[in-house]
Protein backbone atom coordinates (compact mmCIF):
# COMPACT_ATOMS: atom_id res chain seq x y z
CA UNK A 1 0.00 0.00 0.00
CA UNK A 2 1.35 3.46 -0.27
CA UNK A 3 0.32 6.73 0.65
CA UNK A 4 0.98 10.16 -0.60
CA UNK A 5 4.18 11.98 0.35
CA UNK A 6 3.38 14.14 3.33
CA UNK A 7 4.79 16.99 0.86
CA UNK A 8 2.23 18.98 -1.26
CA UNK A 9 4.32 19.02 -3.78
CA UNK A 10 5.98 16.12 -4.02
CA UNK A 11 4.81 13.88 -6.96
CA UNK A 12 6.65 10.71 -5.28
CA UNK A 13 4.91 8.51 -3.34
CA UNK A 14 6.39 7.17 0.16
CA UNK A 15 5.37 3.34 1.04
CA UNK A 16 3.43 3.04 4.39
CA UNK A 17 4.92 3.22 7.42
CA UNK A 18 7.94 4.29 5.50
CA UNK A 19 9.97 7.37 7.05
CA UNK A 20 10.75 10.74 4.46
CA UNK A 21 14.39 10.74 4.60
CA UNK A 22 14.27 14.34 6.33
CA UNK A 23 11.23 16.12 7.76
CA UNK A 24 10.41 19.11 9.85
CA UNK A 25 7.13 18.74 11.83
CA UNK A 26 6.15 22.16 13.37
CA UNK A 27 9.88 22.78 14.02
CA UNK A 28 10.25 26.00 16.93
CA UNK A 29 13.31 27.43 17.91
CA UNK A 30 14.07 29.93 20.04
CA UNK A 31 16.85 31.53 21.46
CA UNK A 32 15.99 33.60 24.56
CA UNK A 33 12.61 35.50 23.80
CA UNK A 34 13.99 35.53 20.01
CA UNK A 35 12.15 32.87 17.51
CA UNK A 36 14.28 31.85 14.69
CA UNK A 37 12.04 29.30 13.52
CA UNK A 38 8.21 29.66 13.87
CA UNK A 39 6.42 26.27 13.25
CA UNK A 40 8.46 24.65 10.25
CA UNK A 41 7.29 21.60 8.61
CA UNK A 42 7.60 20.13 4.83
CA UNK A 43 9.24 16.75 4.24
CA UNK A 44 12.29 15.83 1.88
CA UNK A 45 11.04 13.22 -0.33
CA UNK A 46 13.29 10.01 -0.65
CA UNK A 47 15.50 10.71 -3.80
CA UNK A 48 15.05 14.41 -4.22
CA UNK A 49 17.03 17.58 -4.24
CA UNK A 50 15.59 20.13 -2.25
CA UNK A 51 17.13 24.05 -2.25
CA UNK A 52 15.96 25.15 1.06
CA UNK A 53 15.73 29.29 0.62
CA UNK A 54 15.62 32.16 2.26
CA UNK A 55 17.73 35.39 3.24
CA UNK A 56 20.60 35.98 5.98
CA UNK A 57 18.59 35.00 9.34
CA UNK A 58 15.89 32.61 7.57
CA UNK A 59 16.58 30.42 9.69
CA UNK A 60 17.91 27.71 7.25
CA UNK A 61 21.15 26.87 9.68
CA UNK A 62 19.51 26.64 12.57
CA UNK A 63 16.82 24.07 10.57
CA UNK A 64 19.63 22.25 9.46
CA UNK A 65 21.79 21.59 12.84
CA UNK A 66 18.48 21.03 14.91
CA UNK A 67 17.68 18.22 12.21
CA UNK A 68 20.92 16.75 12.71
CA UNK A 69 20.67 16.82 16.94
CA UNK A 70 23.57 19.71 17.62
CA UNK A 71 20.48 21.80 18.50
CA UNK A 72 17.40 21.34 20.09
CA UNK A 73 14.47 22.28 19.42
CA UNK A 74 12.24 24.63 21.56
CA UNK A 75 8.91 23.23 20.10
CA UNK A 76 7.97 20.61 17.48
CA UNK A 77 9.89 17.78 15.57
CA UNK A 78 12.90 17.78 13.27
CA UNK A 79 13.78 13.69 11.99
CA UNK A 80 15.62 12.02 10.14
CA UNK A 81 14.48 8.84 8.53
CA UNK A 82 11.58 8.94 10.96
CA UNK A 83 14.04 9.52 14.05
CA UNK A 84 14.45 12.60 16.01
CA UNK A 85 17.49 13.68 18.69
CA UNK A 86 17.54 11.73 21.48
CA UNK A 87 15.15 8.89 20.54
CA UNK A 88 16.41 5.01 19.86
CA UNK A 89 17.60 4.67 16.34
CA UNK A 90 18.68 8.57 15.65
CA UNK A 91 22.48 7.38 15.93
CA UNK A 92 21.98 5.00 12.79
CA UNK A 93 19.83 7.32 11.40
CA UNK A 94 22.06 10.54 11.57
CA UNK A 95 25.35 8.04 10.52
CA UNK A 96 23.34 8.21 7.11
CA UNK A 97 23.80 11.75 6.68
CA UNK A 98 26.71 13.80 5.47
CA UNK A 99 26.48 17.27 6.13
CA UNK A 100 28.28 20.00 5.85
CA UNK A 101 26.27 23.58 7.92
CA UNK A 102 28.20 27.12 6.90
CA UNK A 103 32.27 26.82 6.82
CA UNK A 104 33.93 23.35 5.83
CA UNK A 105 34.23 21.28 9.55
CA UNK A 106 37.91 20.75 9.07
CA UNK A 107 40.84 20.23 11.90
CA UNK A 108 42.83 22.87 9.52
CA UNK A 109 46.15 21.82 10.74
CA UNK A 110 45.74 17.89 9.54
CA UNK A 111 46.38 17.18 6.10
CA UNK A 112 43.30 16.30 3.64
CA UNK A 113 44.11 12.63 4.12
CA UNK A 114 44.30 12.83 7.52
CA UNK A 115 40.89 15.04 7.73
CA UNK A 116 39.00 12.11 5.58
CA UNK A 117 41.18 9.52 7.91
CA UNK A 118 39.50 11.13 11.44
CA UNK A 119 35.93 11.09 9.43
CA UNK A 120 36.02 7.36 8.64
CA UNK A 121 37.46 6.21 11.93
CA UNK A 122 34.15 8.08 13.81
CA UNK A 123 32.10 5.51 11.86
CA UNK A 124 34.35 2.82 13.09
CA UNK A 125 35.65 2.29 9.75
CA UNK A 126 39.50 2.30 8.53
CA UNK A 127 40.89 3.79 5.54
CA UNK A 128 40.92 0.14 3.60
CA UNK A 129 36.93 0.19 4.28
CA UNK A 130 36.53 3.76 2.77
CA UNK A 131 38.01 4.58 -0.57
CA UNK A 132 38.85 7.91 0.65
CA UNK A 133 41.65 8.67 -2.27
CA UNK A 134 38.41 7.95 -4.19
CA UNK A 135 36.50 11.18 -2.61
CA UNK A 136 39.06 13.06 -2.74
CA UNK A 137 39.81 12.41 -6.58
CA UNK A 138 35.91 12.92 -7.31
CA UNK A 139 36.61 16.17 -5.18
CA UNK A 140 39.04 17.08 -7.98
CA UNK A 141 41.97 17.29 -4.56
CA UNK A 142 43.61 13.60 -5.07
CA UNK A 143 47.00 16.21 -6.06
CA UNK A 144 46.56 17.51 -2.65
CA UNK A 145 45.62 14.34 -0.21
CA UNK A 146 49.24 15.24 2.23
CA UNK A 147 48.71 19.28 2.42
CA UNK A 148 47.37 20.93 5.56
CA UNK A 149 44.16 21.83 4.50
CA UNK A 150 44.78 24.85 6.66
CA UNK A 151 46.72 26.35 3.63
CA UNK A 152 44.01 25.50 1.45
CA UNK A 153 41.89 28.38 -0.74
CA UNK A 154 38.25 28.99 0.29
CA UNK A 155 37.15 26.53 -2.31
CA UNK A 156 39.89 24.14 -1.90
CA UNK A 157 38.03 23.78 1.48
CA UNK A 158 34.80 23.49 0.29
CA UNK A 159 35.56 20.87 -1.84
CA UNK A 160 37.15 19.36 1.10
CA UNK A 161 33.87 19.85 3.31
CA UNK A 162 31.88 18.30 0.53
CA UNK A 163 34.88 14.87 0.57
CA UNK A 164 34.40 15.05 4.04
CA UNK A 165 30.44 14.45 3.68
CA UNK A 166 30.58 12.35 0.97
CA UNK A 167 33.22 9.94 2.47
CA UNK A 168 30.73 7.62 4.37
CA UNK A 169 29.05 7.14 1.22
CA UNK A 170 25.60 8.89 2.93
CA UNK A 171 21.86 8.13 1.89
CA UNK A 172 21.47 11.91 2.95
CA UNK A 173 23.24 15.14 1.97
CA UNK A 174 22.96 17.67 3.77
CA UNK A 175 24.39 20.72 2.17
CA UNK A 176 25.09 24.35 3.27
CA UNK A 177 26.07 26.73 0.95
CA UNK A 178 28.41 23.99 -1.19
CA UNK A 179 29.38 26.29 -3.96
CA UNK A 180 30.41 28.84 -1.62
CA UNK A 181 34.13 30.44 -2.78
CA UNK A 182 34.25 28.14 -5.62
CA UNK A 183 35.30 29.20 -9.31
CA UNK A 184 32.81 28.65 -11.60
CA UNK A 185 34.08 25.36 -13.15
CA UNK A 186 34.53 24.31 -9.71
CA UNK A 187 30.91 25.15 -9.33
CA UNK A 188 29.62 23.06 -12.06
CA UNK A 189 31.81 20.36 -10.89
CA UNK A 190 29.84 20.45 -7.43
CA UNK A 191 26.40 20.52 -8.89
CA UNK A 192 27.24 17.78 -10.71
CA UNK A 193 28.34 16.05 -8.05
CA UNK A 194 24.55 16.96 -5.92
CA UNK A 195 23.04 15.72 -9.28
CA UNK A 196 24.20 12.76 -9.10
CA UNK A 197 22.85 11.89 -5.97
CA UNK A 198 19.66 10.81 -6.51
CA UNK A 199 20.90 8.69 -9.60
CA UNK A 200 22.53 6.50 -6.54
CA UNK A 201 19.48 6.50 -4.28
CA UNK A 202 20.46 9.46 -2.56
CA UNK A 203 18.61 12.19 -0.87
CA UNK A 204 19.78 16.15 -0.64
CA UNK A 205 19.08 18.87 1.13
CA UNK A 206 20.60 22.27 -0.17
CA UNK A 207 21.03 25.50 1.00
CA UNK A 208 22.35 27.85 -1.01
CA UNK A 209 22.33 32.05 -1.75
CA UNK A 210 22.72 30.91 -5.78
CA UNK A 211 19.42 30.91 -7.17
CA UNK A 212 21.05 30.08 -10.82
CA UNK A 213 22.42 26.78 -8.54
CA UNK A 214 19.17 25.88 -7.88
CA UNK A 215 17.52 25.80 -10.55
CA UNK A 216 20.07 23.66 -12.23
CA UNK A 217 20.32 21.38 -9.06
CA UNK A 218 16.93 21.09 -7.35
CA UNK A 219 13.83 19.35 -8.05
CA UNK A 220 12.16 21.10 -5.17
CA UNK A 221 12.17 24.52 -3.42
CA UNK A 222 11.17 25.28 0.10
CA UNK A 223 11.43 29.23 0.68
CA UNK A 224 11.91 30.85 3.94
CA UNK A 225 12.02 33.95 5.67
CA UNK A 226 12.16 35.40 9.44
CA UNK A 227 11.80 31.25 10.42
CA UNK A 228 8.55 30.93 8.58
CA UNK A 229 7.60 28.87 5.54
CA UNK A 230 6.62 30.98 2.55
CA UNK A 231 6.62 28.90 -0.32
CA UNK A 232 7.47 25.28 -0.90
CA UNK A 233 6.53 23.42 -4.27
CA UNK A 234 8.12 21.90 -7.29
CA UNK A 235 10.75 23.92 -8.94
CA UNK A 236 8.16 24.80 -11.67
CA UNK A 237 5.69 25.15 -9.17
CA UNK A 238 7.16 28.12 -7.23
CA UNK A 239 8.51 29.79 -10.80
CA UNK A 240 5.32 29.80 -12.09
CA UNK A 241 4.05 31.50 -9.33
CA UNK A 242 5.95 34.87 -9.63
CA UNK A 243 4.41 37.58 -12.08
CA UNK A 244 6.46 37.99 -15.07
CA UNK A 245 5.41 34.82 -16.37
CA UNK A 246 3.44 35.92 -19.27
CA UNK A 247 2.18 33.38 -22.17
CA UNK A 248 0.77 34.82 -25.56
CA UNK A 249 -0.87 33.90 -27.77
CA UNK A 250 -2.00 35.72 -30.99
CA UNK A 251 -5.26 34.31 -33.11
CA UNK A 252 -7.26 36.36 -35.40
CA UNK A 253 -9.51 39.06 -33.81
CA UNK A 254 -12.62 37.84 -34.81
CA UNK A 255 -11.46 34.66 -32.89
CA UNK A 256 -9.95 36.85 -29.99
CA UNK A 257 -13.26 36.30 -27.82
CA UNK A 258 -13.76 32.44 -28.22
CA UNK A 259 -9.61 32.45 -27.19
CA UNK A 260 -9.87 34.21 -24.31
CA UNK A 261 -12.85 31.85 -22.61
CA UNK A 262 -10.47 29.13 -23.74
CA UNK A 263 -7.58 30.08 -21.66
CA UNK A 264 -9.85 31.35 -19.14
CA UNK A 265 -11.27 27.67 -18.56
CA UNK A 266 -7.41 26.30 -18.68
CA UNK A 267 -6.85 28.00 -15.33
CA UNK A 268 -3.52 30.24 -16.56
CA UNK A 269 -4.35 32.89 -14.07
CA UNK A 270 -5.36 36.60 -15.27
CA UNK A 271 -6.37 36.43 -18.96
CA UNK A 272 -7.02 39.22 -20.87
CA UNK A 273 -6.59 40.87 -23.85
CA UNK A 274 -3.46 43.27 -24.48
CA UNK A 275 -2.41 44.49 -27.89
CA UNK A 276 -4.69 42.01 -30.20
CA UNK A 277 -2.87 39.24 -28.04
CA UNK A 278 -4.50 36.63 -25.31
CA UNK A 279 -2.09 37.03 -22.79
CA UNK A 280 -2.26 34.80 -19.25
CA UNK A 281 -0.40 35.46 -15.89
CA UNK A 282 0.20 31.51 -15.67
CA UNK A 283 2.06 29.21 -18.27
CA UNK A 284 1.06 25.46 -18.50
CA UNK A 285 3.60 23.25 -17.65
CA UNK A 286 2.86 22.28 -20.83
CA UNK A 287 1.92 24.49 -23.32
CA UNK A 288 0.77 22.34 -26.28
CA UNK A 289 -2.31 22.14 -24.08
CA UNK A 290 -3.28 25.80 -24.73
CA UNK A 291 -2.78 24.33 -28.70
CA UNK A 292 -4.71 21.34 -28.47
CA UNK A 293 -7.18 23.41 -26.20
CA UNK A 294 -7.95 26.28 -29.19
CA UNK A 295 -7.58 23.41 -31.38
CA UNK A 296 -10.45 22.07 -30.25
CA UNK A 297 -12.83 25.13 -30.97
CA UNK A 298 -11.33 25.05 -34.18
CA UNK A 299 -8.95 27.97 -33.67
CA UNK A 300 -5.37 27.93 -34.71
CA UNK A 301 -2.83 29.93 -33.87
CA UNK A 302 -0.73 32.32 -35.47
CA UNK A 303 2.10 32.62 -32.76
CA UNK A 304 2.90 32.10 -29.07
CA UNK A 305 5.24 33.62 -27.11
CA UNK A 306 6.25 32.48 -23.65
CA UNK A 307 8.19 34.33 -21.14
CA UNK A 308 8.95 32.96 -18.12
CA UNK A 309 10.01 34.16 -14.85
CA UNK A 310 13.28 32.96 -13.16
CA UNK A 311 13.52 31.83 -9.49
CA UNK A 312 15.32 35.12 -8.66
CA UNK A 313 11.80 36.90 -9.38
CA UNK A 314 10.00 34.26 -7.75
CA UNK A 315 12.12 34.38 -4.69
CA UNK A 316 12.20 38.61 -4.44
CA UNK A 317 8.52 38.38 -4.69
CA UNK A 318 7.94 35.71 -2.03
CA UNK A 319 10.30 36.98 0.67
CA UNK A 320 9.44 40.68 -0.63
CA UNK A 321 5.55 40.00 -0.13
CA UNK A 322 6.61 38.63 3.52
CA UNK A 323 8.54 41.80 4.11
CA UNK A 324 5.55 44.06 3.15
CA UNK B 1 37.97 6.22 20.44
CA UNK B 2 39.31 5.27 17.11
CA UNK B 3 38.83 8.70 15.93
CA UNK B 4 40.00 10.65 18.85
CA UNK B 5 43.29 8.63 18.78
CA UNK B 6 43.58 9.88 15.33
CA UNK B 7 43.25 13.50 16.24
CA UNK B 8 46.19 13.36 18.95
CA UNK B 9 48.17 11.87 16.14
CA UNK B 10 47.93 14.17 13.06
CA UNK B 11 46.95 17.76 15.57
CA UNK B 12 50.04 19.58 16.46
CA UNK B 13 49.17 20.61 19.79
CA UNK B 14 49.09 17.39 21.28
CA UNK B 15 52.91 16.88 19.82
CA UNK B 16 54.13 20.27 21.24
CA UNK B 17 53.05 19.75 24.16
CA UNK B 18 55.01 15.97 24.76
CA UNK B 19 57.81 17.78 22.77
CA UNK B 20 57.94 20.10 25.87
CA UNK B 21 57.45 17.87 28.45
CA UNK B 22 60.18 15.49 27.39
CA UNK B 23 62.75 18.81 26.61
CA UNK B 24 61.82 19.56 29.94
CA UNK B 25 62.82 15.91 31.17
CA UNK B 26 66.05 16.49 29.13
CA UNK B 27 66.55 19.80 30.17
CA UNK B 28 66.41 19.17 34.07
CA UNK B 29 68.70 15.76 33.35
CA UNK B 30 71.52 18.01 31.82
CA UNK B 31 70.85 20.72 34.46
CA UNK B 32 71.77 18.05 36.96
CA UNK B 33 74.91 16.49 35.10
CA UNK B 34 76.42 19.75 34.52
CA UNK B 35 75.79 21.58 38.10
CA UNK B 36 75.43 18.99 40.00
CA UNK B 37 74.46 19.49 43.60
CA UNK B 38 76.08 18.97 46.47
CA UNK B 39 73.12 18.06 48.84
CA UNK B 40 72.30 14.31 47.22
CA UNK B 41 68.78 14.72 48.01
CA UNK B 42 68.89 17.21 45.63
CA UNK B 43 68.59 15.13 43.05
CA UNK B 44 65.52 13.76 44.25
CA UNK B 45 63.35 16.95 44.58
CA UNK B 46 65.09 18.92 41.77
CA UNK B 47 63.78 16.20 39.30
CA UNK B 48 60.44 15.74 41.42
CA UNK B 49 59.34 19.55 41.42
CA UNK B 50 60.59 20.04 38.20
CA UNK B 51 58.54 17.41 36.91
CA UNK B 52 55.47 18.32 39.26
CA UNK B 53 55.47 21.57 37.48
CA UNK B 54 56.53 20.77 33.60
CA UNK B 55 53.50 17.86 33.62
CA UNK B 56 50.90 19.53 35.84
CA UNK B 57 51.05 22.51 33.37
CA UNK B 58 51.22 20.21 29.60
CA UNK B 59 48.04 18.11 31.86
CA UNK B 60 46.30 21.00 31.73
CA UNK B 61 47.09 22.22 28.35
CA UNK B 62 45.93 19.02 26.91
CA UNK B 63 42.62 18.48 28.85
CA UNK B 64 41.71 22.20 27.68
CA UNK B 65 42.70 21.40 24.10
CA UNK B 66 40.83 17.90 23.48
CA UNK B 67 37.97 19.68 25.55
CA UNK B 68 37.73 22.69 23.59
CA UNK B 69 39.06 21.05 19.73
CA UNK B 70 35.58 20.99 18.38
CA UNK B 71 34.60 24.37 19.58
CA UNK B 72 37.66 25.57 17.90
CA UNK B 73 37.81 24.52 14.42
CA UNK B 74 33.81 24.05 14.28
CA UNK B 75 33.53 20.50 13.81
CA UNK B 76 31.12 19.47 16.73
CA UNK B 77 29.03 18.45 13.13
CA UNK B 78 30.97 16.41 12.06
CA UNK B 79 31.45 14.70 15.45
CA UNK B 80 28.10 14.81 16.28
CA UNK B 81 26.78 13.13 12.48
CA UNK B 82 29.36 10.25 13.17
CA UNK B 83 28.67 9.67 17.00
CA UNK B 84 25.40 11.71 18.00
CA UNK B 85 25.68 10.26 21.59
CA UNK B 86 27.50 13.32 23.12
CA UNK B 87 28.45 11.09 26.70
CA UNK B 88 30.26 8.79 24.33
CA UNK B 89 31.91 11.59 22.69
CA UNK B 90 33.09 13.06 25.79
CA UNK B 91 34.12 9.45 27.55
CA UNK B 92 36.29 8.82 24.31
CA UNK B 93 37.90 12.33 24.57
CA UNK B 94 38.09 11.85 28.67
CA UNK B 95 39.82 8.20 28.07
CA UNK B 96 41.96 9.84 25.07
CA UNK B 97 43.28 12.31 27.87
CA UNK B 98 43.91 9.73 30.68
CA UNK B 99 45.43 7.32 28.16
CA UNK B 100 47.76 10.38 26.76
CA UNK B 101 48.57 11.83 30.18
CA UNK B 102 49.44 8.63 31.42
CA UNK B 103 51.97 7.17 28.16
CA UNK B 104 53.74 10.67 27.84
CA UNK B 105 54.06 10.78 31.74
CA UNK B 106 55.86 7.40 32.26
CA UNK B 107 57.83 8.71 29.23
CA UNK B 108 58.85 11.68 30.54
CA UNK B 109 58.88 10.17 34.67
CA UNK B 110 61.32 7.80 33.40
CA UNK B 111 63.80 10.01 31.17
CA UNK B 112 64.01 12.15 34.20
CA UNK B 113 64.64 9.31 36.25
CA UNK B 114 67.07 7.72 33.97
CA UNK B 115 69.12 10.76 33.18
CA UNK B 116 68.68 12.13 37.21
CA UNK B 117 70.26 8.58 37.84
CA UNK B 118 73.06 8.96 35.43
CA UNK B 119 73.68 12.46 36.63
CA UNK B 120 74.45 11.45 40.20
CA UNK B 121 76.51 8.29 39.22
CA UNK B 122 78.91 10.60 37.17
CA UNK B 123 79.05 13.33 40.03
CA UNK B 124 79.76 10.25 42.50
CA UNK B 125 76.81 11.33 44.66
CA UNK B 126 75.61 8.66 47.20
CA UNK B 127 71.53 9.18 46.17
CA UNK B 128 68.91 6.20 46.92
CA UNK B 129 67.49 5.03 43.46
CA UNK B 130 64.38 4.34 44.33
CA UNK B 131 63.56 6.93 46.62
CA UNK B 132 64.59 9.34 43.12
CA UNK B 133 62.05 7.46 41.42
CA UNK B 134 59.44 7.10 43.88
CA UNK B 135 59.69 11.27 44.03
CA UNK B 136 59.36 11.81 40.51
CA UNK B 137 57.27 9.26 39.91
CA UNK B 138 54.67 10.70 42.21
CA UNK B 139 54.11 13.74 40.40
CA UNK B 140 52.07 11.81 37.90
CA UNK B 141 48.83 10.99 39.38
CA UNK B 142 47.91 14.97 40.57
CA UNK B 143 49.20 15.85 36.94
CA UNK B 144 46.58 13.82 35.60
CA UNK B 145 43.71 14.98 38.10
CA UNK B 146 44.55 18.53 36.79
CA UNK B 147 44.41 17.00 33.10
CA UNK B 148 40.97 16.14 34.18
CA UNK B 149 40.58 19.84 35.85
CA UNK B 150 41.81 21.44 32.75
CA UNK B 151 39.20 19.34 30.73
CA UNK B 152 36.14 20.41 32.94
CA UNK B 153 37.25 23.91 32.52
CA UNK B 154 37.31 23.83 28.97
CA UNK B 155 34.28 22.03 28.33
CA UNK B 156 32.79 24.64 30.94
CA UNK B 157 34.46 27.25 28.68
CA UNK B 158 34.31 26.48 25.35
CA UNK B 159 37.33 28.11 24.17
CA UNK B 160 41.33 27.03 24.46
CA UNK B 161 41.65 30.47 25.59
CA UNK B 162 39.11 31.01 28.48
CA UNK B 163 39.82 27.10 30.06
CA UNK B 164 43.27 27.76 30.43
CA UNK B 165 42.66 30.59 32.38
CA UNK B 166 40.11 28.77 34.20
CA UNK B 167 42.21 26.10 34.98
CA UNK B 168 45.48 28.14 35.85
CA UNK B 169 43.30 30.46 38.27
CA UNK B 170 41.78 27.56 39.68
CA UNK B 171 44.56 25.30 40.25
CA UNK B 172 47.43 28.21 40.88
CA UNK B 173 45.14 31.07 42.36
CA UNK B 174 41.71 30.24 43.69
CA UNK B 175 42.81 26.91 45.52
CA UNK B 176 45.10 28.48 47.36
CA UNK B 177 42.47 30.96 48.38
CA UNK B 178 40.38 28.03 49.66
CA UNK B 179 42.73 26.68 52.26
CA UNK B 180 41.97 29.61 54.21
CA UNK B 181 38.13 28.09 54.73
CA UNK B 182 38.27 26.61 57.85
CA UNK B 183 36.80 22.75 57.77
CA UNK B 184 37.60 23.22 53.34
CA UNK B 185 41.31 24.08 53.97
CA UNK B 186 42.78 20.48 54.45
CA UNK B 187 40.40 18.88 51.93
CA UNK B 188 41.47 21.59 48.71
CA UNK B 189 41.91 19.58 45.63
CA UNK B 190 45.69 21.07 45.67
CA UNK B 191 46.45 20.01 49.11
CA UNK B 192 44.40 16.51 48.64
CA UNK B 193 46.32 15.82 45.19
CA UNK B 194 49.89 17.05 46.92
CA UNK B 195 48.79 14.40 49.61
CA UNK B 196 48.41 11.62 46.84
CA UNK B 197 51.91 13.05 45.56
CA UNK B 198 53.54 12.81 49.19
CA UNK B 199 51.82 9.57 49.90
CA UNK B 200 53.55 7.44 46.77
CA UNK B 201 56.39 9.46 47.49
CA UNK B 202 56.89 8.20 50.86
CA UNK B 203 57.53 11.30 52.61
CA UNK B 204 55.48 10.62 55.59
CA UNK B 205 53.82 14.22 55.73
CA UNK B 206 50.99 14.00 54.34
CA UNK B 207 47.59 15.19 56.06
CA UNK B 208 45.55 12.27 54.67
CA UNK B 209 46.16 9.07 53.89
CA UNK B 210 46.19 7.64 50.06
CA UNK B 211 43.40 6.36 49.79
CA UNK B 212 41.25 9.19 51.02
CA UNK B 213 43.81 11.74 49.67
CA UNK B 214 42.81 9.37 46.07
CA UNK B 215 38.90 9.58 46.55
CA UNK B 216 38.58 13.09 47.00
CA UNK B 217 40.76 14.68 44.10
CA UNK B 218 38.72 12.20 42.21
CA UNK B 219 35.84 13.64 43.50
CA UNK B 220 37.22 17.30 43.01
CA UNK B 221 37.92 16.17 39.93
CA UNK B 222 34.63 15.08 38.69
CA UNK B 223 32.88 18.11 40.82
CA UNK B 224 35.20 20.24 38.42
CA UNK B 225 34.25 18.44 35.17
CA UNK B 226 30.32 17.85 36.06
CA UNK B 227 28.90 21.50 34.84
CA UNK B 228 31.25 21.41 31.52
CA UNK B 229 30.11 17.87 30.91
CA UNK B 230 26.55 18.72 31.99
CA UNK B 231 26.23 22.04 29.76
CA UNK B 232 27.64 20.12 26.88
CA UNK B 233 24.32 17.77 27.11
CA UNK B 234 22.35 20.17 27.17
CA UNK B 235 23.26 22.52 24.73
CA UNK B 236 23.27 24.15 21.19
CA UNK B 237 26.35 23.34 19.00
CA UNK B 238 27.48 24.68 15.82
Amino acid sequence: MERPAASPYSARTVAAGEPHPLEFDGLVKRYGRRTVIDRLSFTVPEGAIVGLLGPNGAGKSTAMRVLLGLQRPSEGHARVLGREAGQPGFRAAVRKVGAIIESPPLYKRASALQNLEIRVRAYGLSTADADVRGVLNKVGLADRADDAVGDFSLGMRQRMGLALALVNDPSIVVLDEPTNGLDPGGTVEVRELVKELPRRGATALVCTHRLAEVEAMCDYVVVLAKGKLLRQGSLAEVISSAHGNRLAVRVAPEELEVATRVLRALDLGDVRVIDGEVTTTRIPENPSVVTRALAGEGIYLRGLAVERASLEDAFLEIVGGAAA
Amino acid sequence: MSAELAKVRYLHLPRWTAAAVLAAAVLVGLGLLIFPPSDAGRYASTSSFAMSITLTIAAIVYGVWIATLEFASGTWQRTLTAEPDRNTVLLAKLAVLLLGLAGLGVVAVGTTIGLSEFAASRAGADVDQGDVARQVAATLPPAIAAGVVGFGFGLLAGSMGGGIAFAFAFVFVLDGFLTQIPGLGDWTFGTVSGDVQTEIAGDGTAEHGLVAALLVTIAWSAVILAPGWLRLLRGDLK
